[in-house]
């Protein structure tokens, strides 16, 4: 049992004692002062007094209570200001109204308002301590909610899109110390002399020497400390929110990985875990990225589009957040003048269709112009290896289909150079699996499909 | 500009009365007339692009999915149990039937070993029957999806759950949201297509492939591979093209005068569907017409002239994929292996139809990868459900034939292509292969996934009805991420 505290839970209740009987008070004095009638004046100061009285218990309890501890400290100070302000406020406001001091009316008016507002602070700051900072807003209509809303409560980690230049230190450990510890680690307070506001500081370490021993976690103190039980006295951070799971797990992991200050994400292999953490803590995708979906280009012109349907283009943007085109050829007897149509937005084309088509060799010079192509469809077409070599430029192509072209194995010397290349469709197509053993051995990256058979051998089961 | 391409189409003489009237089916009715009326909004010069866009850049253009109707027993194809070997003929345990509700199972039934011999194939390693030696040459093409489970235990609402994500009838199915969402690449073809075999139509009926409370214009097409590909699709005795030509004009000149006086998009939908059945007087035929393929090709899919098969089917359905049909669904009918005739017993029926689908499911995979297409082309394949470790004993006896009762619990699905990591085996079944116990997936979960390959949002492609907004996945459905490229 524990008288203090039995008493100090009586707190929540007595406190509204106090707002009741010195509001009535004041809507008292208000009617005193419009209708002219004195009568009411011992009725006010009762009421203040009474207000006093239970003010003051409340702010006993209020000290009880407290020392249960749990409470964000520095709301707290401002409750407990505030508390024991109406209490102060109440007491003179008392003693003027039951004429035991006599001050001027306007001092008097002044020092009700003041516990007015004393009053309405308090109460506002108690409930915040029992309810949580959002609680009166969390339902309120959402443009209050945005105008009130605390920033600061979640970290937020900007993240660059392309895992390349994404730097280990700079954007992921640097705000977990900037959200964590920089409160007393700064070049102000100096706690234990340690500042982790930059890399180098970090690693001068505090008074007691350093605090990150590179490739091992466990050795060093700035990791123990965070990963210590909570009831140790030594623990970081010693107030506040500890370091969530993720936050640990991609320290220890850049700790182990050597603490360096440059390493990119690309650096080190990303285990199953951190990739999970950076996914699920960080919102961060680590799975590679297409051309199309790190690039951007700008919008095309509408006129510019309803030119392509003209000549016989269906385009279609690639997704809602991509002004990249996919576009289809819908005739079978292409013409230099309908390719021209593309040249308007040869930015934008990434995904082009011209399956029998009828494009001959020479108007692949204007396919070759196209410089974000990553995936290109010639199927059925009367094009040749003299053709092929107009598309030497391409370098982001990804894919390109000759399946049932003329093309010889001479291609295959223009396709060797495209540097993105990953798969190369070549079926019905004069080439040989032979022709193709010598590109399969320098292009390991690229896939090569010919024809698709089942082996004569295969019978269906008896 | 992109964002709100239906917003341009609005008018000033729409009267209060119509647009209440129209209002509930307004915007669909828009998105719809883009699907295959691209010209009548082109020449106006208001739509450029031919289609709504998709949510993110997709990985498939379209579906090929590849439906067993009766549902195959995964035990004797893809889910290896040696330990059900072992437990043949024992009794079930009761705590695997208490709280169970089977179709046909009754008392106490007898464990039932596969009937199959298994290998290991691919590099990948994947576990295919002997039933199938056509498809466990491509076993490293495809992605095996071990713990599927669904909800329901009988054919007819567990197609409509995994077609329309509810059991009950009225929902729009997979096929007619995907159109819905993604329009047609094709404008003299229609973008979802049903093809069926196996002499029997699905359970569901034609509601596995309707078009629920969505525009009519997306409901699956029904293309038959003997007679008329399409019903009516000829033109009647004494009409020649010229005069059809004529009288889809004149009816096209009238709609829209109509049209310009109510401004109801429900009349440009009619519209444009004459102008498409009229091009689908020429293009449905040369489509369907599979004997313009050469022998070798009739010979990898194993195609029978003139028959309504499988294998015919397989090979239009890759003549379609060619022409930019969105969703192609085929069913073959005949899996339902309980066990009590000799046509549907595990080793008897359930053998024929393994050899009808083998060879030309497996050639349908090699013959889109040569051609470039499996790379945007998702192929799926599965049953509405899968089947019992236990040997059915329908009212308590033994059945004349070996046979499985219907499973909700665990069954096998393959997808390939579009996006979908190959050579995987993902999720696992335990020892008998009763229960998943790892990388389940719900059926909202495959629908949702297979949107997601295609660019769709599942919890972003809804319809507005009856006062709420509907959605294939409802309020379910998580996107496999782990099976994803």
């Amino acid at each position: 049992m524990n008288a203090g505290l039995f008493l100090g839970r009586f707190h929540p209740l007595i406190v509204h004692l106090p707002i009741g009987f010195l509001l009535l008070a004041v809507f008292f004095e208000i009617y005193v002062r419009k209708t002219n009638n004195k009568k009411l004046d011992p009725a006010i100061s009762f009421a203040m007094f009474l207000g006093f009285i239970s003010g003051f218990i409340s702010v006993i309890l209020g000290f009880l209570i407290s020392s249960e501890g749990g409470y964000d400290d520095q709301l707290l100070n401002w409750h407990r200001f505030s508390g024991i302000g109406v209490s102060v406020l109440s007491f003179f406001c008392w003693l003027i109204k039951s004429g035991n001091i006599r001050i001027p009316d306007l001092t008097y008016l002044l020092l009700t308002g003041l516990l007015v507002i004393s009053l309405i602070a308090t109460g506002h700051f108690g409930g915040m301590l029992t309810h949580g900072n959002d609680y009166l807003i969390s339902n309120a209509p959402e443009f209050i909610r945005n105008a009130l809303r605390n920033e600061n409560k979640n970290p937020v980690y900007e993240l660059p899109s392309i895992p390349d230049s994404l730097i280990i230190y700079t954007h992921l450990i640097q705000p977990i110390f900037d959200n964590n510890c920089n409160q007393c680690h700064n070049p102000s307070k100096r706690k234990s002399g340690l500042i982790l506001n930059t890399f180098d500081n970090l690693m001068k370490g505090g008074e007691n020497g350093i605090v990150i021993e590179p490739g091992h976690p466990f050795q060093s103190e700035l990791f123990k400390r965070v990963t210590l039980p909570q009831s140790n006295f030594k623990f970081m951070p010693p107030k506040g929110i500890p370091l969530t799971y993720g936050e640990i797990q991609i320290l220890q992991w850049w700790i182990e990985e050597g603490a360096s200050k440059s390493a990119r994400l690309t650096s080190h292999k990303i285990s199953e875990n951190i990739k999970h953490i950076l996914n699920s803590e960080f919102a961060y995708d680590t799975s590679p990225k297409s051309f199309v979906e790190i690039h951007r280009v700008t919008e095309p012109e509408k006129d510019n589009l309803i030119l392509l349907e003209k000549n016989n283009f269906t385009p279609g943007f690639l997704s809602k957040n991509s002004s990249f085109l996919d576009i289809r050829y819908n005739s079978e007897s292409i013409e230099i003048k309908n390719l021209e149509a593309m040249q308007t937005v040869s930015e934008q084309i990434t995904w082009l269709d011209l399956r029998n088509s009828g494009i001959t060799d020479e108007m692949l010079i204007l396919i070759g112009n196209l410089p974000n192509l990553t995936k290109l469809r010639l199927d059925g077409n009367p094009v040749t290896e003299k053709g092929i070599a107009y598309l030497e430029g391409l370098k982001h192509l990804e894919m390109i289909s000759l399946y049932n072209t003329e093309v010889g194995k001479g291609c295959l010397r223009s396709l060797i150079k495209l540097p993105s290349l990953r798969k190369l469709y070549l079926g019905k197509t004069s080439i040989v699996k032979e022709d193709i053993a010598e590109i399969e051995k320098i292009r390991t990256d690229l896939e090569v499909i010919l024809d698709l058979y089942f082996s004569e051998s295969t019978e269906s089961f008896q | 500009m992109k964002k709100d391409i239906a917003s341009d189409h609005s008018s000033k003489e729409t009267t209060r009365r119509h647009f209440l009237k129209s209002s509930s089916i307004g915007l669909g009715a828009i998105a719809l007339g883009m699907l295959g009326g691209n010209k009548i909004f082109g020449k106006s010069g208001n739509l450029p692009l031919r289609n709504p866009i998709p949510d993110f850049i997709p990985t498939a253009k379209r579906v090929i999915y590849l439906h067993m109707a009766g549902s195959p027993s995964q035990l004797e194809l893809f889910d290896y149990k040696p330990e059900l070997i072992r437990l043949n003929n024992q009794l079930c345990p009761a705590s695997l039937l208490e709280g169970k509700k089977f179709a046909f199972i009754n008392g106490t039934p007898k464990l039932l070993g596969p009937l199959s011999n298994f290998r290991q194939h691919g590099e990948s390693g994947a576990w295919i029957s002997d039933y199938l030696p056509y498809f466990s040459k491509v076993a490293d093409e495809v992605c095996f999806l071990k713990a599927v489970h669904t909800d329901e235990f009988n054919h007819g609402p567990a197609q409509l759950f995994l077609y329309t994500g509810s059991p009950r009838l009225g929902r729009p199915s997979m096929g007619s949201w995907v159109t819905y969402g993604l329009g047609s690449e094709n404008e003299n073809l229609p973008s979802f297509v049903v093809l069926v075999s196996g002499g029997k139509t699905p359970s569901a009926g034609k509601s596995a492939w309707g078009s629920g409370f969505l525009p009519s214009v997306y409901q699956g097409v029904q293309c038959r591979s003997q007679g008329d590909p399409v019903l009516y699709i000829t033109n009647p005795e004494g009409v020649d093209r010229d005069l059809r030509q004529k009288t889809i004009n004149t009816i096209n000149e009238i709609n829209k005068s109509h049209y310009d006086e109510f401004n109801d998009p429900e009349i440009l939908t009619r519209i444009s569907q004459y102008e498409m059945a009229f091009n689908m007087q020429i293009s449905v035929p040369e489509e369907m017409d599979i004997w313009q393929e050469p022998d070798y090709i009739h010979k990898m899919y194993n195609t029978e002239p003139g028959k309504n098969s499988f294998a015919n089917n397989c090979l239009l359905a890759r003549r379609m994929a060619e022409r930019g049909v969105r969703f192609i669904q085929l069913y073959h009918w005949g899996w339902d292996a309980h066990g009590v005739a000799k046509s549907e017993a595990l080793n008897y029926g359930f053998l024929d139809r393994c050899r009808e689908v083998d060879q030309p499911m497996s050639a349908l995979i090699l013959d889109l990868k040569q051609r470039g297409l499996l790379d945007d082309t998702l192929i799926i394949w599965s049953g509405e459900f899968g089947r019992t470790p236990m040997m059915e004993n329908r009212g308590g006896n033994d059945n004349p034939f070996l046979g499985r009762d219907h499973h909700i619990d665990a069954f096998t699905v393959w997808m390939a292509g579009g996006g979908i990591k190959s050579g995987l085996t993902y999720g696992e079944t335990d020892e008998i292969g009763y229960y998943g116990i790892s990388g389940k997936i719900h059926i909202h979960d495959l629908q949702a996934t297979i949107l997601h390959c295609l660019g769709l949002d599942h919890e972003k492609l809804t319809y507005p009805f009856q006062g709420r907004d509907f959605r294939l996945t409802d309020v379910h459905g998580k996107v496999v991420k782990e099976i994803l490229v």
